[in-house]
Order: C-alpha cells, then sequence, then structure tokens
C-alpha cells in the first residue's frame, strides 16, 4: 500500500486499534467506561502515527495540518458511532425493546412489557448510572446535581433541536 | 485542503437540502430519509459538476478519502439526530435537578416529574414509524429489520459482557 493510500485509512485502521483496545480491556477489567477511554485514545494515537508517518516528504505546514484535520475529523467520526453502538446497548429503551421481543415468537402484549420493564425501573437505572458517573448525588435522600456536563450537553441538544428541527416537531 | 472542502460541501449541501425538505413535508421515516438524502447529495453533485466540466484534479486515493471523511461525519450526525428527535429520560432528570438550583428533590418526586415526561408509548411509535415493530392493538410484534438490529445487539453484549440496558 502506497503512503497516500495508508493516509486514506489512517482512521479506519485507528478504529480497529480503537475497539481491539476496548473488547480485550472491558474482558480484563471489566471496567466499561475505562476500557471505552483507553480505546479512544489509544486509536487517536494510532491514526496520527499512521498518518504522520506516511506524510510526503517535504510536505508544507498546510498539507500537514490538512491530513491530521482528516484523520482526526474521520476517526473521531467512527468512534463517535462507535461509541453510540455501544452505549445503545447499555442505555437505549428501544433497544432493550427489540432484544425483548427476539424471545417472544408471535408478539407480546404493550402493557405486558411496560409492566416488566415500568417507569421507576427506568428511573431508578438511570440515576444509579449518574450516580455512580458521579454526576448527581444523593443526601439526605434528596438527589443533586454534581457535574454540569451533561447540563452543557442538554443544552447544545436543545440549541441543535431548535435550529433544525421544524416547530411541530421541537416540543416532542 | 481540497479534501477537507469537497467533503465540507458535501455535508453543507446534504444539510441545507434537510433543512428545506424537513420544512415543506416531515418524512414519515427520519432516520431512512437521512441516510438517502446524505448518501445521494453528493454523488448528484459530482455527476452535475462532472457534466459542467468541472474536475477538482484529486487522485483516486484523495477521492476515497473524500468519502473516509464524509460518511462516519454523517453517520455520527443521524446519530445525534436521534437524540435530537427525542429528549433522552438521562437529560430529562438532569435538567430537572438542574432547575432545583441545589435545593435537590427526592425520588419521589422525581418520578412524578418523570412520569408526565417520558411516554413510553411515542417510543413504540417511532420504532413502528421506522418497521423495526408491528402494533396492532395491544399486540407489539417485532419484524425482519427489527429483528437484525435485535439480534446485533444481542451478539454485541455478549462480546462486550454487558447486561440489558433501558
Amino acid at each position: 500500500m502506497t503512503p497516500e493510500w495508508l493516509i486514506t485509512v489512517s482512521p479506519i485502521a485507528g478504529t480497529a486499534v480503537n475497539v481491539f483496545l476496548q473488547i480485550t480491556l472491558v474482558h480484563s477489567t471489566r471496567r466499561i467506561g475505562l476500557s471505552i477511554l483507553a480505546g479512544f485514545l489509544g486509536g487517536l494515537v494510532a491514526a496520527l502515527i499512521v498518518a504522520t508517518l506516511n506524510l510526503p516528504p517535504g510536505s508544507s505546514p498546510i498539507e500537514a495540518i490538512a491530513v491530521w484535520v482528516f484523520a482526526i475529523l474521520s476517526y473521531f467520526g467512527f468512534a463517535y458511532l462507535y461509541w453510540v453502538f455501544i452505549n445503545l446497548n447499555i442505555t437505549s429503551l428501544r433497544i432493550r425493546t427489540l432484544r425483548d421481543l427476539l424471545h417472544h415468537e408471535g408478539g407480546v402484549s404493550l402493557s405486558q412489557i411496560l409492566a416488566q420493564y415500568s417507569l421507576e425501573e427506568m428511573l431508578h437505572r438511570r440515576l444509579e448510572r449518574l450516580e455512580h458517573g458521579k454526576q448527581i448525588s444523593c443526601t439526605d435522600g434528596k438527589y443533586r446535581l454534581v457535574s454540569s456536563k451533561l447540563m452543557i450537553l442538554h443544552h447544545t441538544l436543545g440549541v441543535l433541536r431548535a435550529v433544525i428541527l421544524p416547530p411541530s416537531l421541537r416540543n416532542s | 485542503m481540497t479534501v477537507l472542502a469537497i467533503a465540507a460541501a458535501f455535508f453543507v449541501t446534504s444539510f441545507l437540502l434537510q433543512y428545506a425538505i424537513w420544512r415543506i413535508r416531515l418524512p414519515q421515516r427520519q432516520i431512512r430519509a437521512l441516510l438517502i438524502l446524505y448518501l445521494v447529495t453528493p454523488v448528484v453533485i459530482v455527476i452535475v459538476a462532472r457534466a459542467l466540466g468541472y474536475s477538482v484534479g484529486l487522485s483516486s486515493s484523495e477521492m476515497v478519502r473524500v468519502w473516509v471523511l464524509y460518511l462516519p461525519v454523517s453517520l455520527a450526525y443521524f446519530a445525534l439526530y436521534a437524540a435530537i428527535e427525542l429528549s433522552s429520560p438521562t437529560l430529562l432528570i438532569i435538567s430537572y435537578l438542574s432547575a432545583t438550583k441545589g435545593a435537590g428533590c427526592g425520588a419521589a418526586e422525581l418520578l412524578e416529574h418523570f412520569n408526565k415526561k417520558v411516554e413510553l408509548r411515542y417510543r413504540f411509535e417511532l420504532m413502528e414509524q421506522s418497521g423495526l415493530i408491528k402494533m396492532t392493538g395491544d399486540l407489539v410484534e417485532i419484524l425482519p429489520s427489527g429483528r437484525v438490529y435485535g439480534n446485533i445487539f444481542e451478539s454485541m453484549s455478549r462480546v462486550f459482557g454487558l447486561q440489558k440496558g433501558g
């Protein structure tokens, strides 16, 4: 493979390293958060190394920056998709429903599904995850926000919602 | 730089078309419509550019590079769109706790707020619109495309050692 093509596939190589590291670490440490972070960073380093080592000799700084921007943006796209893929399995109601339905040939009643997975359980799971992730704390039976990171995400999504969605959809 | 500019042009054009189409007539299956729009738009741009005699002089590896950049960024946007389309229950909790301004609230109060804001039935309706399930009265059945996704995530949970989420 020529250096030009190696630059082209550098984000894909980085993603392969990300996936490999993440799967290896999650099975050896049982820590999903650590495995995702380590996989992401390892893959990013791999993508940048492959892209940098294959820069044409005598490349100008602009050309080098363009290659790095390409490698970083593409890798971030792949890495985000991979993270969504894992995260959906952990948090998505719809994915959980589909997985439950796999085991019910001929279908199941909606009231049965809702009985198996109540809003109370859904809330409890989320509160547990948020406490474990140090986003909220529970003191004297009261939950409080500890970290503002998710609030920033909430506001950002609100802005994007206002820009992208037509008015009729914004309040759903 | 040309690779970055072309990929950006593809994405911006697709986004502007989406913005216009969504306001003229909202597609029934939005994610599917996004997929088609974001795949077809760059192809049309390339065909029209060639027909008009424009050429940017990219090598074959650079042409592939445009797609290696454009495709994951677009797919990442679709994933983000799902979060924009429907507020996540987790962020609803965060938003409510933030509004208490440090006073906090108990589990019962949170559950009452959650009950008002989280409509499980709406999520089932979205899945039906996407062709993943079929609802006949109270009966919910999984459709072939839903089975594909369900099996993918079942397999994934074994690879990653994840428990059933939700």
